[in-house]
């Protein structure tokens, strides 16, 4: 962080930061946008006045609010649940001296690169008796393979000596996982929770695919509800006389609604991305 | 060090636990997920705790039904409406009902999957769409027009209903009627009454009240702020007065466009008269749903071209924004040339459709059909139309009368959760008639003396597979070519090379295709 006084890097400065300040805006306007409208008492495009009507009305149904409910406990409870099947299948496969660890890897990749498709999915899903619960929305995509691939590799690079004390000092191999391997890898395990909870809150079609109770489904898919009976294409299932319209402050309330918690998030999990891995640990 | 191995211990049975504790509660609710999946016909089913019913001649009939709902929150389970239902039709309900984009998206898995209900609807825009077409040639389904006449009110509805979702000339659905031509020119009466203008009745008249609307301020506050019409679509609007097909017609076999015909481009150029004289909003090509009706709303514009079922609301629209005094009527023939003309609609919401993996026998398809025959007959169709009495409802000198009252919603508790998706025969037909209002009044005329004058698209149930695959596409350069003409970007001679370049691109292709659907049809 030296200060350089040249001229041509006072213009890369310059050239960068307006290229950032351009990019962030960018990125923060359109969402500036939906969250002023989500307030705007006006239906038209431009957003003036200012009221919580629109939040009101959401949350006096309580369709919204169940399903939210839903939403935050598939992710709460999904993104645990498949840290934890993640990180225990990467740390057997993490031992070179496993035996089968190849064949197994192998098998891994395969499934990178192949999948079984949407209907046989569903027929796993169906005769593992997982259809209609929230579950089928978090057992299915336990474990990622590119993150287990990944953990694995991050797993590989903790230092032999580490484990082999611990070891010594008569641990068990669990043990050296949640003792000393998983401490170690907290800014892995906090990416990969970010990866599993963003995974988990928009998932939208497997709600669809695997419940049948619509009191179970997730916020995303009552949000796209709203959205198409806002846009006017009405399933023309029922008559038009008989729609609930929706104004566009309520379609940007939802939306700020779907996505505000899963942004919340961020911030916590930032701090260890940020923090030395090993500091201190081993030394030489 | 020893503390720390039992601490290990510790965690470790912890996290076993943990797990067991996830995969048992997963494993407990699919398992409840199932039984409700694949309810098998016994009335026994564990749900029936809240129903109080005797048992009567015979036990209540377990149905398992799937359904889009378009409201805001579907009943509880076990409400007085559905309690209804169950005793009237003597059946115990268990009722899937799901978001309609989410029914939607669901329904190719679900039929492709052989998990279905006994009975779910089909929407209309997917009456042609390959996963239906191809599960109801493999057989999935009961046909069930065999059976149709054992049910009086099944029976009562409009057999070109039945033809237009007929798949190879057989009936497979039941369907959720609506009117068969339904559009409606809405106008201000107010404003006509205003100006000394009648009714229109010709294309000449609605010529004159644009006009009169546009110039001659209707409103009366002394300022050129109102135009005669807004629209969003051009060209299919008018073209059934001018004499032009609905969308097709037949002549010895062979398919002709609307497009192809002279009476088309008349009506085109009746639009484009509109257009040139600032007789209609002139950003028709891009405007969104609520802009073009809200110009009718806030009474800034006079005429609306919707449905007949719609001018109640826009007359309520208005006279909120406007004043006690605004008022909308309608009219939906203009007669020209060609005598009393107007398009056909399919005349359904969507059909249901009966799985034999569901339903096994034909007693049981039978007991599915009277539940819907039931529900169309004269009980049920007063539930549908007014409610339940004293909860909705009561009766002033024997008639019906709907109960204004802060949190009891018909619309809500019935109409939009069980009489829309769930009625078959127009409800309206069965049930008590109550005082109406003019414009229902209006409404139920127009509708019935549509129907006489109403003519078909051929198309209706024939399949083409070039339409399925492109015919989005080819819709877009004859919409845009009208559009073109409409503004006067293009040329008569242009528009009529664009309709050449539909006929090229797969035009030509989709009128053999439904030359030869409709030969094998009529055989």
């Amino acid at each position: 962080m030296t200060k350089s006084t040249g001229l041509g890097s006072k213009i890369f400065d310059g050239v960068n930061i307006t290229l950032l300040v351009l990019f962030s805006l960018m990125s923060f306007l359109p969402f500036l946008y939906v969250v002023v409208s989500s307030f705007s008492t006006s239906s038209s495009v431009m957003p003036s006045g200012f009221s919580v009507e629109a939040y009101r009305y959401i949350f006096s149904a309580s369709t919204f609010t169940k399903s939210l409910q839903v939403s935050i406990f598939i992710t709460v409870v999904g993104t645990a649940f498949q840290l934890v099947m993640t990180s225990l299948m990467a740390y057997s496969l993490s031992h070179r001296q496993l035996p089968g660890r190849n064949a197994v890897l192998l098998m891994v990749l395969f499934t990178m690169l192949f999948s079984g498709g949407m209907i046989p999915t569903y027929f796993v899903v169906k005769a593992t008796g997982l259809l209609d619960s929230l579950a089928a929305l978090i057992i299915p995509s336990a474990i990622s393979a590119f993150n287990l691939i990944i953990l694995k590799n991050f797993f590989q690079s903790i230092p032999e000596e580490l484990k082999e004390s611990a070891k010594i000092d008569g641990s068990h191999e669990l043990g050296i996982l949640f003792r000393i391997v998983l401490p170690l890898s907290l800014p892995a395990m906090a990416t990969f929770a970010l990866f599993y909870a963003v995974g988990i809150w928009n998932q939208y079609f497997n709600a669809i695919l695997y419940l049948n109770d619509a009191a179970k489904y997730p916020v995303q898919v009552i949000l796209r509800q709203v959205i198409i009976l806002t846009s006017g294409s009405i399933g023309d299932t029922t008559e038009i006389e008989n729609m609930t319209y929706y104004g566009n402050s309520i379609k940007m309330a939802v939306i700020v609604i779907a996505t505000v918690p899963i942004m919340i998030v961020y911030p916590f999990l930032q701090k260890h991305f940020a923090k030395g891995v090993m500091l201190g640990s081993v030394k030489g | 060090m020893k503390r720390m191995k039992a601490m290990t211990r510790q965690s470790l049975v912890l996290l076993v636990a943990l797990t067991m504790l996830v995969v048992t509660a997963c494993s407990g609710s699919g398992g409840n997920g199932k039984n409700g999946a694949t309810n098998a016909p016994s009335p026994t089913s564990s749900t029936g705790g809240n129903t109080t019913e005797p048992p009567k001649e015979e036990e209540p009939f377990a149905i398992n039904l799937m359904y889009n709902f378009d409201g805001v929150e579907f009943p509880k389970e076990g409400n007085d409406v559905q309690k209804y239902i169950e005793q009237a039709t003597n059946t115990k309900l268990t009722i899937s009902a799901l978001p309609g984009s989410a029914f939607e998206e669901k329904l190719p898995v679900m039929i492709a999957s052989g998990t279905m209900p006994d009975a779910f609807p089909i929407p209309r825009r997917h009456q042609k769409l390959p996963y239906v077409v191809n599960a109801i040639q493999s057989g999935v389904f009961w046909e069930i027009g065999p059976y149709l006449d054992q049910f009086p009110n099944l029976s009562k509805i409009n057999p070109i209903i039945y033809e237009n979702i007929a798949y190879d000339g057989k009936v497979y659905g039941l369907p959720r009627e609506r009117a068969l031509a339904r559009r409606a020119l809405q106008f201000r009466s107010d404003w006509l009454a205003n100006l000394n203008m009648e009714t229109p009745k010709t294309i000449d008249d609605f010529y004159n009240m644009l006009v009169a609307f546009t110039k001659n301020d209707p409103d009366k506050n002394g300022q050129n702020d109102t135009f005669g019409l807004t629209a969003k679509e051009v060209g299919l609007w008018f073209a059934p007065y001018f004499g032009a097909p609905n969308q097709w017609k037949v002549e010895d076999g062979k398919f002709i466009r609307d497009v192809q015909t002279e009476e088309f481009l008349n009506a085109l150029k009746f639009e484009k008269k509109l257009y040139d004289e600032g007789l209609m909003n002139r950003d028709f090509a891009v405007v969104d749903r609520p802009q073009w009706t809200g110009a009718a709303e806030t009474g800034k514009a006079g005429v609306r071209i919707d449905v007949t079922g719609s001018t109640g609301g826009l007359d309520v629209a208005v006279k909120e924004n406007v004043g006690e005094d605004a008022a909308f009527s309608m009219v939906s023939i203009l007669e020209g040339d060609h005598g009393k003309r107007i398009n056909m609609e399919g005349g359904h919401n969507g059909f249901f459709l009966f799985p034999k993996s569901s339903i096994k026998t034909e007693e049981h398809l039978l007991r599915v059909l009277k539940f819907f025959d039931d529900l169309a007959g004269e009980e049920i169709s007063n539930l549908f139309v007014w409610g339940i009495e004293g909860v909705h409802y009561e009766m002033k000198d024997g008639k019906p009368v709907l109960i204004e009252k802060e949190g009891v919603s018909h619309g809500d508790e019935v109409g939009s959760s069980y009489a829309a998706p769930l009625g078959t025969l127009a409800p309206a037909t069965n049930a008590m008639k109550g005082e109406m209002s003019e414009l229902a009044t209006l409404e139920a005329e127009l509708n019935a003396e549509n129907a006489q004058y109403g003519i078909a698209d051929p198309t209706m149930s024939l399949i083409s597979e070039t339409y399925l695959e492109q015919g989005a596409q080819l819709e877009t350069i004859l919409t845009d070519a009208h559009i073109k003409f409409v503004m006067g970007t293009i040329t008569e001679e242009q528009w009529r090379a664009e309709v050449d370049v539909w006929l090229s691109r797969g035009g030509a292709k989709i009128i053999s295709e439904y030359e030869e659907a409709y030969a094998k049809a009529n055989k």
